[in-house]
């Protein structure tokens, strides 16, 4: 069907193949009539093998190479932290409005990023309220950490309308009826009051890296301490010396290892988990590589490479939480209240939390949330079993009228934290 | 009946022109409103940047699909670039702008089937195993272009695209007597490398096509002395 039934003869010239054209390669060209035995009868040169294998070998890696580009490309190698799902972190101050104040809540720490919260806006008020289908499952048997993560998002709220002349007052679970209602925030005018809290609302991220062996001052602790005036109820516990650092680090990695071998906790863990750039963009929630704390090299290697299974994630967290998280803590924090199961007291602790990662933001430390024992002994509790863990950790407190709420480690970051995504606020807001 | 590689190529000519332009639409669908319909368009992070990557491709294919229809009709080695160049536009759109790239997906395919029908596999072999290397050293700036538009901030994005578009530079100038040329060429990409150091794929690339580019110099120049040519004449480029 090629063959021309019309045309020039220049272009019969055209398409002929010409002597040039059946000339494969150089040392094709030069081998058959010199250097090897027999070349008359067809065979190939050691050059021209050597060439061909060369071309071959080029090709595959050429290949590899290929591979290696898209992975970059499609797995968002180049672009950590950047795109829709991170527009949040980059335009929380542009709304001046009520609205604006959501635009900072929804930055808040919350568990797992689930960003557990729904916001009803009106011209004086703001109603919060809980998700339900934003848990994590029996990692949160008693959805502790959803409600602390919701107190976070409140603190950011208050604290941003604050600072756009709105003085707030909160009312906590104003609805009996509706367990999800977790809060009502009436605003009436007032001058606006910023506050380096405030102003590190859009740099405070969870840093899950390695931090420096340089202990967190006494009076930087003082300080952290400090920031949980007017909330009543919930205070910090710091633990610095090497001896309970060691124990409470212990703790923490008996009840990692509780999780993973707790089959249903590792998979609820799990679904939170975004393992590529198109997950990311889709969900725009969830845990990620980048807030990791990794390396940049490694980070890269382990976006590049496949997906990791659920059982070598679990492997590598546990690896972590011993070898980095537990190794280079210089301090752990443990908000404590009368009663950890007490959704108020969940509430306001969570206030709290938030007030110390912004106040450690501003000190240059870097903080990470670890809550494997709690989510252990609330796993044990919806069981209806005794906790190991609640004795334990009972007993370093040794403050017979304050329990755990929530744990987390502090020191000088090694490298910045990375942004985790955040949904927009017009996906939140109703 | 269609009988003549003419007929066939003005064929291949309107189908690829008809898909470039569904292409750029696709684009500035994509680049306009691609955010608020991520179902149909892939839920990029960057859908601008990525629709805007698509008119380019798409335009490029449009200028290709109207050089078929030139009389006279394209060198055989023009039209293996262009067969390739509509798959690789094919290929790499189909990750830009998700489902919308379906139907210019299909047309620009169909285009790049139909150029290789009218001037035959054999020739199309015979020119790509001719500059098998060169392909290699297109091929790697691609890539370059490729990780360049996923990139951020803009001074990395900038280096990418120069380091690409050296790179692809470099494959068409290897000629005989350029290994100066091709060598600052390539050297163009080291910005995009050194910026992009952690990620092991650019340094290495760099590398790579630092050799091959070197290779395809030399093969050049060892194939037109074996083959009596002349270098100025350079019968061996992509015409």
């Amino acid at each position: 069907m090629h063959e021309p039934t019309t045309g020039t003869t220049d272009d019969l010239h055209r398409y002929a193949p010409t002597v040039d054209t059946l000339i494969v390669g150089a040392a094709s060209s030069r081998g058959v009539a010199t250097d090897t035995p027999g070349a008359g009868a067809g065979f190939m040169s050691r050059r021209s093998v050597l060439h061909h294998i060369g071309l071959g070998a080029a090709t595959v890696v050429v290949a590899g190479i290929a591979i290696g580009s898209y992975r970059v490309f499609d797995n968002g190698v180049l672009d950590a932290g950047d795109g829709r799902a991170y527009d949040a972190w980059a335009n929380w101050r542009d709304d001046r409005t009520l609205r604006g104040a959501v635009a900072a809540a929804i930055l808040a720490a919350n568990p797992h990023n689930t960003q557990p919260w729904t916001f009803h806006v009106t011209s004086d008020s703001i109603e919060l309220f809980a998700d339900p289908a934003r848990r994590t499952g029996t990692l949160d048997s008693l959805d502790r950490e959803q409600r602390i993560g919701l107190g976070c998002a409140l603190e950011n709220l208050v604290l941003a309308a604050t600072a756009r002349g709105h003085r707030a007052t909160v009312t906590l679970l104003p609805d009996a009826a509706d367990a999800t209602h977790i809060a009502n925030v009436n605003f009436v005018d007032g001058p606006p009051e910023a506050s380096s809290l405030h102003d590190a609302i859009g740099r405070r991220h969870s840093n899950r890296g390695p931090y420096t062996s340089t202990a967190v001052a006494d009076d930087v602790l003082s300080t952290l301490e400090s920031v949980s005036a007017g909330l009543d109820g919930v205070s910090v516990r710091w633990f610095t010396t090497s001896a309970d650092r060691t124990t409470l680090g212990a703790l923490i990695i008996d009840a990692t290892k509780a999780i993973i071998d707790d089959e249903q906790q590792s998979k609820d863990s799990f679904v939170w988990f975004r393992n590529n750039r198109d997950d990311i963009d889709t969900h725009m929630d969830g845990l990620t590589l980048d807030a990791q704390g990794l390396s940049p090299m490694m980070l890269a290697a382990a976006k590049i490479l496949p997906a990791t299974s659920r059982t070598a994630g679990d492997a590598f967290w546990l690896d972590q939480t011993r070898t980095v998280h537990t190794a280079s803590a210089a301090a752990y924090g443990v908000i404590t209240v009368a009663d950890p199961d007490d959704p108020v007291q969940q509430l306001v602790g969570g206030r709290l939390l938030q007030r110390v990662h912004l106040a450690a933001t501003v000190a240059g430390l870097g903080l990470q949330h670890m809550n494997q024992i709690t989510e252990r002994i609330d796993r044990d509790a919806s069981l209806s079993r005794p906790s190991k863990f609640a004795t334990r950790m009972d007993a370093l407190l040794a403050q017979p009228d304050r329990q755990a709420l929530s744990t987390f480690r502090i020191g000088h970051p090694v490298r910045p934290g990375r942004l985790s995504p955040r949904r927009p606020v017009s996906e939140v807001t109703r | 009946m269609i009988r003549t590689r003419s007929q066939l190529l003005t064929i291949a000519g309107r189908l690829g022109a008809l898909g470039a332009m569904v292409g750029i639409a696709a684009g500035i669908t994509q680049a306009a409103i691609g955010s608020r319909i991520p179902n149909w368009t892939g839920n990029k992070a960057h859908p601008v940047a990525l629709g805007l990557l698509t008119v380019a491709l798409s335009i490029s294919a449009f200028v290709a699909a109207r050089t078929l229809r030139t009389a006279p009709p394209p060198r055989n080695e023009t039209l293996t670039a262009i067969t390739l160049w509509f798959a690789v536009v094919a290929f790499v759109c189909s990750t830009t702008v998700g489902r919308l790239w379906a139907i210019p997906g299909v047309l620009v395919l169909t285009a790049a089937g139909v150029t290789l029908t009218a001037f035959g596999w054999h020739h199309f072999l015979s020119v790509v195993a001719k500059n098998w290397l060169r392909g290699l050293l297109g091929i790697l700036g691609a890539l370059e272009l490729m990780m360049a538009v996923s990139a951020a901030p803009t001074i990395t994005v900038a280096a990418g695209l120069v380091a690409g578009g050296a790179l692809i530079a470099a494959a068409i100038q290897t000629k005989p007597g350029r290994q100066t040329r091709v060598s600052l060429l390539v050297a163009a990409s080291l910005p995009f490398a050194i910026l992009t150091w952690w990620t092991i794929v650019t340094p290495l690339l760099t590398v790579v096509a630092f050799v091959i580019g070197v290779a395809a110099t030399r093969a050049s120049v060892v194939t037109s002395v074996d083959a009596g040519i002349a270098a100025p004449l350079d019968v061996h480029s992509v015409g």
